[in-house]
């Protein structure tokens, strides 16, 4: 039986071990009581052991608040796993999109659950599978798909990421119409399911289009981790994990054959927030003829190397510089995309680089800012931060158009 | 005391020893019957445990300013919600992507026209490189009321201006409207560059800048950005031509033949078919100084080819001794294709291969050409 890092069995587990470290210190309490050394050493260990229950308690149920690590080997990986290769010539080609679960979309205002596992084995839903009786359901509430995508071009295989499908996506009036595409790579460390869950973009979308004040988009939902534990940066890593050519060419290839979506410029644009910002940003400005806008929520703008993301430069400084945003709109020419950056005047340490980055874009490269007065480094700070940018995007994208003369029932 | 103020972790230690010493001492007394003294104990604990809890997400929050206040952790921050701005940019003219500098209509023989030939200079938007080459369009796209898309061959020589070799420009485009004239090949657009494009490129790689004692001792060079980007992006804004990857070809000869078939590898999002001279392809010609080290290993195509996807291209190893092909013939696997092919002798040797790729990028055939000429 598999017990996962996030499941609920596993916190319940956690909490009653906690308990139970609490209740027999507190029954053996009287057995080290002697005035003695052995006594006092044993009153440590108990105290210490019983401490440490609840600490791990209390860790797992953070990392479940928080969305940090999703599964044990997100947290216990090798980092290195999942190139795949086509095993001979005459096998099929894997396929580039696999839909593994599916459900109705969450609605705005409804409490979302923490973990993504409650979705259910996909079977005749409406987007792929046969146009069936929920599809009058669907286009009512939108449908949440969790998929897998195996990169056609860099080998990266990824697992549980999801696809929001809008409540349009099922409509007659849409059925022939493409929409726009939004990207959303989560921070790190962090999971896909975050995106819904914690910053709640399916949600804040849908309330925004039903308010009449924005257009619906197909929201990908990415970690921009692509080998958990390690932290890769959208960097293609001299011989070794491709992940910009993942995000920039085997995603948009994977979505676009699987689901109605527009292609080309000005139908694709990337958000995320913390490191996800640091990718839109660099995906955007490397491939500005696949993404030609992105959305920062406290992203930084200089490329990074620490313990959690090993050697992803290939030891060259000057490969590190090109990863950098900063450094290319100092020695190459801006790219035409546009970029909405928000950070927090205070709470955010992003804040500094934010407007160091601002004061370095140049024509035909537009900038734009969104900065709060107050915010942490949190899903609460991005949620604020969150209708204003979808607002900024809707101006931006070209909109799926419904059938002619369909009024739609707000 | 504010969440993140550097006091606080120090407080909340203190605190958790002093009660822990307290817990220690205080043993033997909490350890009496009673239940007032079994609620002391887990009293005692809680008070504990909450400190001890209390002092690590202190730390944590500050080492990753997760949360910047009290009412940021509590969400009642209470500040309305700021305005996106745009920073003015000062516009500049926007740059052409593409001039043309000249056109010569191409001539065949017995008065018949095969199309134009256009001097080009292409402004790299995004690798800052300009590039002067020659675009062909065949007479199907210039004749009147064409309204198609056409399939386009980006033939990379350093051969292109000269006079004798089979990849100039000249000769090149006679050979192509011929081919078309006797309907054995599609209509499709040629562009023609050269392969070595700029002072400091080596084969249409993206070379980082290179440093010595701390200078800049070379610049960054975008030469796949050149090709993959630009090029596309320059020909589609200024001719009537297809932007999927399955019209676009490539042509290279022993000068570009490397740059050629490194873009059919990893900018397969854009080329679909390659035709390059026979060769190992493990390391970009002219390289010095590129050789070694993790990161151009990739610039390896043999590696390339044991450790990544087969890309989803068509090559064609077009010479007259095709067995150094045999690496890529042998290890090549689906969706990639791989076939080898001689070079005519005579005076037109790329004929056929211009025919298999007008095949490959599917470019429309059996118009025939107008007399009149335009």
């Amino acid at each position: 039986v598999q017990i996962g890092l996030t499941s609920a069995t596993f916190g319940i587990v956690m909490f009653f071990v906690a308990v139970s470290g609490v209740v027999l210190v507190v029954v053996l309490w009287p057995r080290a009581g002697r005035p003695r050394l052995l006594h006092m050493l044993v009153r440590v260990l108990m105290i210490g052991t019983s401490q440490l229950l609840v600490i791990a308690a209390f860790l797992v149920y953070l990392n479940s608040y928080f969305g940090f690590y999703d599964s044990w080997s997100q947290l216990l990986g090798s980092g290195t796993a999942p190139v795949v290769r086509v095993a001979k010539s005459t096998g099929p080609v894997q396929a580039a999109l696999t839909v593994i679960g599916a459900e109705a979309a969450p609605a705005p205002g409804v409490p979302i659950p923490k973990t993504a596992t409650e979705i259910p084995v996909a079977d005749g839903h409406g987007a792929l599978g046969g146009a069936g009786s929920d599809s009058q359901a669907l286009a009512q509430t939108g449908e949440l798909l969790e998929v897998n995508i195996t990169g056609q071009h860099s080998g990266i295989a990824v697992f549980n990421d999801f696809v929001y499908l809008p409540p349009q996506y099922f409509q007659p009036a849409y059925s022939h119409a493409k929409f726009p595409v939004l990207l959303a790579l989560s921070g790190y460390p962090g999971s896909s399911w975050s995106i819904v869950s914690r910053l709640k973009l399916p949600a804040e979308q849908e309330s925004l289009v039903h308010s009449g004040r924005i257009k619906p988009t197909v929201i990908v939902m990415m970690n921009s981790a692509v080998a958990m534990p390690r932290d890769t940066e959208c960097t293609n890593v001299p011989a070794g994990l491709q992940v910009e050519t993942f995000f920039a060419q085997d995603v948009p290839d994977a979505i676009e054959h699987s689901f109605r979506v527009q292609s080309g410029p000005g139908s694709w644009a990337t958000l995320g927030y913390s490191t996800g910002g640091f990718c839109a940003v660099k995906l955007a400005m490397m491939n500005p003829r696949q993404f030609s806008l992105a959305v920062s929520l406290a992203g930084y703008y200089q490329a990074l190397e620490d313990h959690t993301t090993g050697n992803l430069y290939g030891n060259n400084a000057g490969y590190q510089d090109e990863n950098s945003p900063d450094w290319r709109l100092q020695h190459l020419p801006a790219p035409p995309i546009s970029v909405l950056v928000a950070s927090s005047k205070i709470g955010e340490r992003t804040y500094g680089g934010t407007l160091h980055f601002v004061t370095l874009v140049k024509p035909p490269m537009q900038v734009y800012t969104l900065y709060l007065a107050q915010g942490g480094h949190n899903f609460g700070t991005w949620g604020r931060e969150l209708p204003q940018s979808l607002m900024w995007l809707d101006a931006r994208l070209t909109p799926a158009v419904p059938a002619a003369a369909t009024t739609n029932s707000p | 005391v504010g969440l993140t103020s550097p006091g606080l972790p120090y407080l909340l230690a203190l605190l958790a020893f002093i009660v822990l010493l307290a817990i220690i001492l205080g043993w033997p007394w909490l350890g009496r019957r009673g239940f007032t003294r079994i609620g002391l104990r887990i009293l005692s604990l809680c008070v504990l445990q909450a400190l001890v809890l209390g002092l690590i997400f202190v730390v944590v929050n500050r080492s990753g300013e997760f949360y910047s206040s009290w009412s940021d952790l509590l969400g009642t921050d209470s500040h309305g919600p700021a305005n996106v701005v745009a920073v003015q940019q000062v516009p500049t003219s926007s740059k052409r992507q593409l001039v043309v500098t000249g056109s010569t209509p191409v001539r065949l023989p017995y008065g018949h026209y095969g199309g134009a030939l256009e001097a080009i200079r292409i402004s790299g938007e995004l690798s800052g490189l300009t590039v002067a080459g020659y675009v062909y369009l065949p007479q199907a796209y210039l004749a009147r009321g064409s309204h198609q898309s056409f399939p386009v061959l980006t033939v990379i020589s350093n051969a292109i201006g000269g006079a004798n070799s089979p990849y100039s420009a000249h000769r090149l485009v006679q050979s192509a409207a011929m081919e078309i004239a006797a309907n054995r090949m599609g209509s499709l657009v040629i562009v023609m560059l050269p392969a070595t494009v700029g002072r400091f490129d080596k084969s249409c790689l993206n070379l980082p800048p290179t440093f010595a004692a701390h200078r800049q001792a070379s610049p960054s060079v975008q030469g796949e950005t050149f090709f993959a980007q630009d090029v596309p992006s320059a020909i589609e804004s200024a001719y009537r031509v297809s932007g999927l990857p399955a019209s676009w070809a490539l042509l290279g000869d022993q000068s570009g033949g490397y740059c050629a078939l490194h873009l059919a590898f990893d900018d397969s999002q854009v080329f679909s078919a390659a035709v390059v001279p026979p060769g190992s392809y493990t390391k970009p010609p002219g390289a010095q100084g590129l050789t070694g080290g993790l990161f151009r290993q990739q610039d390896n195509l043999i590696w390339q080819l044991v450790h990544l996807p087969p890309p989803p291209v068509t090559v064609l190893f077009a010479g007259s001794s095709t067995a150094s092909a045999g690496a890529f013939v042998s290890v090549a696997q689906r969706p990639m294709r791989v076939s080898t092919t001689q070079l005519d002798t005579g005076t037109w040797p790329l004929a056929h291969v211009l025919d298999w790729i007008a095949a490959a990028v599917g470019a429309p055939r059996g118009q025939l050409q107008s007399k009149a000429g335009r």
